[in-house]
């Protein structure tokens, strides 16, 4: 016999912890971008998302804060995005370890053409740091491509 | 009869329990392998029904509104339809399949306790290996398995790096007292959900995740879960026992004093 209390329940945690609002948009977003990838000949290795924390920057919280850090083999990327509240303009700084000659892309997932631009293009300077300014709000993606030739390799999607 | 999602595991895991714990107490592989033996037949007979269904759906256009003659159609027969489409070449099958399967994703890492921001994190890692690993995917039709399977195994990944999340190991720790509920929980739950979610939140972390996971997983893993909520796996058919039981009592308990009051 089935037990109807599994369905209450199902029913209940739908109705207290619902699935945030845009959380399938992004994910399609996310999916259809990487199923795209993986139809294209570009061969690449997904760095590891390995610790996220976030702090409310500057005293009156007009701004907000997160860090990520990304891992792939020995190559370690910290990532810092600051927000300005009310305006759409980001800044990402970045360090990379090991410092080399990279260069990074900002790549913007699920943005229509319309909307502008979807791609940015920084280098790593030889402490391994890199920056980007005024980057708009969205999903996006960092590629670190080594100017030795070689595989590239991409961070997941983080929203900013 | 009706019902949106089948529940058929409430038979199935018993069985498959009671056959493992005898087993398990005198040998320790032995039961592993009686018990893979036995999931072995069941995820059988599970393959060729589901099979059978896809075959009859792939005819139709939106799977989704499809019923059934053999029982309704479940977010897994829907899902291994999607799937099935999107491996032969239907690029927009892939977005129903995120549709249908990201809010059981959602409340199997939810229930490890971790922040939104985190658990989004863990659902797009689930996702970026489905589409990374797709020809990995022998059987179409356990797709949904995998994805939860997947996404607990990250979830519990991170659920131990993260210092912010604290899962609870211990059965045995006091139950949390009744949380107050926020005032945005309390405009969306009716009475009915008011006293279940009343009820849940008295008992211990371990059970809560437990019944999240068999609440929105058809089949769970039962090898996994038990790795997962470090138990032993002859144990997890019992506790989901005692869990349903403490709950049941929870329930009794509050609709009883309500009487009182009135």
């Amino acid at each position: 016999m089935s037990e109807p209390i599994f369905e209450d329940l199902s029913g209940m945690w739908d109705a207290v912890d619902p699935v945030p609002d845009g959380l399938i948009a992004r994910m399609q977003a996310v999916s259809a971008a990487e199923a795209e990838l993986a139809d294209s000949d570009l061969d690449y290795e997904l760095m590891m998302l390995v610790e996220r924390s976030s702090e409310l920057a500057g005293a009156r919280g007009s701004s907000a804060a997160y860090t990520l850090r990304f891992t792939y083999d020995d190559v370690d990327l910290l990532v810092r995005a600051v927000g300005a509240n009310g305006t759409p303009s980001t800044r990402i700084d970045g360090w990379v370890v090991p410092p080399g000659e990279i260069t990074v892309r900002a790549q913007f997932v699920g943005r229509d053409e319309a909307s502008g631009e979807s791609e940015w293009e920084s280098s790593v300077d030889g402490n391994g740091r890199f920056e980007f300014r005024d980057l708009p709000s969205g999903l996006v993606r960092l590629w670190l491509t080594p100017a030795t030739g070689g595989r590239p390799i991409a961070t997941p999607t983080f929203e900013i | 009869m009706g019902r949106s999602h089948q529940r058929d595991d409430g038979d199935a895991s018993p069985l498959r329990v009671t056959v493992c714990q005898d087993e398990y107490s005198v040998h320790q592989w032995g039961c592993t392998s009686l018990y893979q033996a036995a999931r072995a037949v069941l995820l059988i007979s599970v393959t060729v029904t589901q099979a059978m269904r896809m075959s009859h759906k792939s005819m139709t256009q939106d799977v989704d509104d499809l019923q059934d003659p053999d029982g309704p159609a479940t977010v897994w027969t829907i899902s291994a339809a999607h799937f099935g489409r999107w491996c032969d070449g239907d690029a927009a099958a892939l977005d129903d399949l995120v549709r249908v399967m990201t809010p059981v994703l959602w409340h199997v890492v939810r229930s490890y306790r971790l922040p939104h921001d985190v658990a989004e994190d863990v659902i797009q890692t689930t996702w970026l290996a489905l589409v990374r690993r797709r020809d990995a995917i022998l059987d179409g039709a356990a797709v949904g398995g995998w994805l939860t399977t997947t996404a607990r195994r990250e979830a519990w990944r991170v659920s131990k790096a993260d210092s912010r999340a604290t899962p609870t190991d211990d059965e045995e720790i006091a139950p949390h007292l009744p949380r107050q509920r926020s005032a945005e929980q309390a405009a969306v739950l009716n009475d009915e959900q008011a006293r279940l979610w009343a009820a849940v939140q008295t008992l211990d972390d371990r059970c809560q995740r437990l019944l999240r996971i068999v609440a929105f997983e058809h089949r769970p893993d039962y090898g996994r879960v038990a790795e997962q909520l470090d138990m032993p796996v002859g144990s997890i058919g019992p506790t989901r026992g005692r869990c349903l039981a403490k709950l049941k009592t929870a329930l009794s308990a509050a609709s009883f004093s309500e009487e009182m009051n009135r």
